[in-house]
């Protein structure tokens, strides 16, 4: 029950349109899951790299040091471990460190963005079956 | 049970008249002097309002919001609250004495929407809540044209009025539909442990003149001699049922001289059912 919603929430929740214009709907705010699909395509033909560089001196700094300290494998299971991925220490490189720091700083700071990139993996999966 | 008198057109099957049985059950109740309100849940189509002219102009309208669909959401009450004009807004004079209710594009997902309701009683009584808190007191008699098949929607019907008028087309097929009607009414009679009533069987679009058609009559009076109502002729002239719904109008808008024979008949025939069915209706509520 709702006594506290305004009269615009209480219309923009009871707001219906047809079967199509919810799919529309749907589709459009759906639309960082699509362009992330979209994006997949253009990464698997090649016409996009995978590879995405960072220039960050304060973070290069980081990785030097703990590559120095011969700490790179520790911080990249720990890393693996906030992930809910197998801890496998020979899989840790600087590329795959920076890689999942991005991965858990999107978790962290916008999640949405997470959840659209696991929609569209799922949808082109029901589109390769 | 209701103050109000209450029956909602069914059949699970499409093209048997229910609309055209509820405009002009609806126009003979009102004529006979009762406050009439009719709804329509029949898809998103609007024949009902179709029916009376007025589709084009609810269509076109800058706002449609409340609408049919919104009475069956759990914030219905509030909404009523909050917005003064909320009711009024959904309700339309027919220009022929009825009121309506017309349908909306949102009737096409809302039975989705209602599946989502795990509890089953408040899935099919959202209606019931609404007629209850906001109708009743307003009108005399409700009807309602219900789905040409079994969903959330239809049940909503069925559970708000535990009356039913089935129009009949006589056909091969159609005595096994009223089989049919009975097996669902039983079936929901058991689930949840109401009674249902068929008010009304009506033989529709009847071609008296034909063997066959005097034959489907006699079935339906010897098999069904308490439900079966006066059947309706076929009627496709442009001063009949059909041309009269085309233009918009129930045959009741006719000027008398400009009927034809079947139109007279049909008026005829819709008025005498109209009477029996506010009697068998009125009388559950003594």
């Amino acid at each position: 029950m709702s006594d506290d919603l305004t009269k615009e929430e209480l219309r923009a929740q009871t707001e219906r349109g047809s079967r199509l214009d919810t799919e529309k709907q749907k589709q459009d705010e759906d639309t960082l899951s699509n362009a992330i699909l979209a994006e997949l395509d253009n990464i698997d033909s090649g016409e996009k790299a995978k590879t995405l560089s960072v220039r960050d001196g304060n973070l290069a700094v980081i990785l030097y040091a703990l590559e120095e300290r011969d700490e790179m494998a520790e911080i990249g299971t720990q890393l693996q471990k906030e992930l809910g991925r197998p801890l496998d220490s020979d899989a840790v490189t600087r590329s795959a460190v920076l890689a999942m720091a991005a991965r858990i700083g999107l978790q962290e700071a916008a999640p949405e963005v997470v959840e659209a990139a696991k929609e569209a993996q799922k949808e082109r999966v029901s589109q390769r079956f | 049970m209701p103050d109000t008198m209450r029956a909602a057109a069914f059949l699970d099957k499409g093209g048997v008249g229910k609309t055209t049985a509820v405009a002009h059950l609806g126009v003979a109740l009102a004529n006979d002097g009762y406050d009439v309100l009719l709804v329509d849940l029949a898809g998103k189509q609007g024949d009902l309002a179709k029916s009376f002219g007025l589709w084009e102009t609810i269509r076109n309208q800058d706002d449609d919001w409340p609408n049919v669909s919104t009475v069956f959401d759990e914030n219905w009450d509030e909404i009523a609250r909050k917005f003064d004009d909320a009711l009024d807004d959904l309700i339309w004079e027919t220009g022929e004495g009825p009121d309506l209710i017309p349908a909306h594009e949102g009737l096409d997902t809302l039975d989705s929407e209602l599946n989502n309701i795990e509890d089953t009683e408040e899935r099919y009584s959202r209606l019931d809540q609404f007629l209850d808190n906001h109708i009743d007191e307003k009108y005399d008699v409700v009807l309602i044209d219900l789905p040409g098949l079994t969903n959330n929607v239809t049940y909503n019907g069925i559970w708000a009025t535990q009356n039913i008028v089935a129009p009949i087309r006589p056909g091969p097929f159609e005595a096994d539909q009223i089989e049919s009607l009975e097996d669902d009414i039983e079936l929901f009679e058991d689930t949840f442990g109401m009674e249902i009533s068929i008010a009304m069987l009506l033989p529709n679009e009847v071609d008296e003149r034909t063997t066959i058609g005097r034959k489907y009559l006699e079935h339906f009076e010897s098999h069904y001699p308490e439900t079966v109502g006066e059947h309706v002729p076929k009627s496709e002239a442009k001063q009949g049922v059909q041309g009269a719904q085309e233009a918009g109008q129930t045959v009741f808008a006719f000027p008398e001289e400009e009927l034809v024979a079947t139109g007279e008949r049909a008026r005829d025939a819709y008025t005498a059912n109209a009477r029996q069915l506010a009697e068998r209706l009125g009388g559950q509520n003594e």
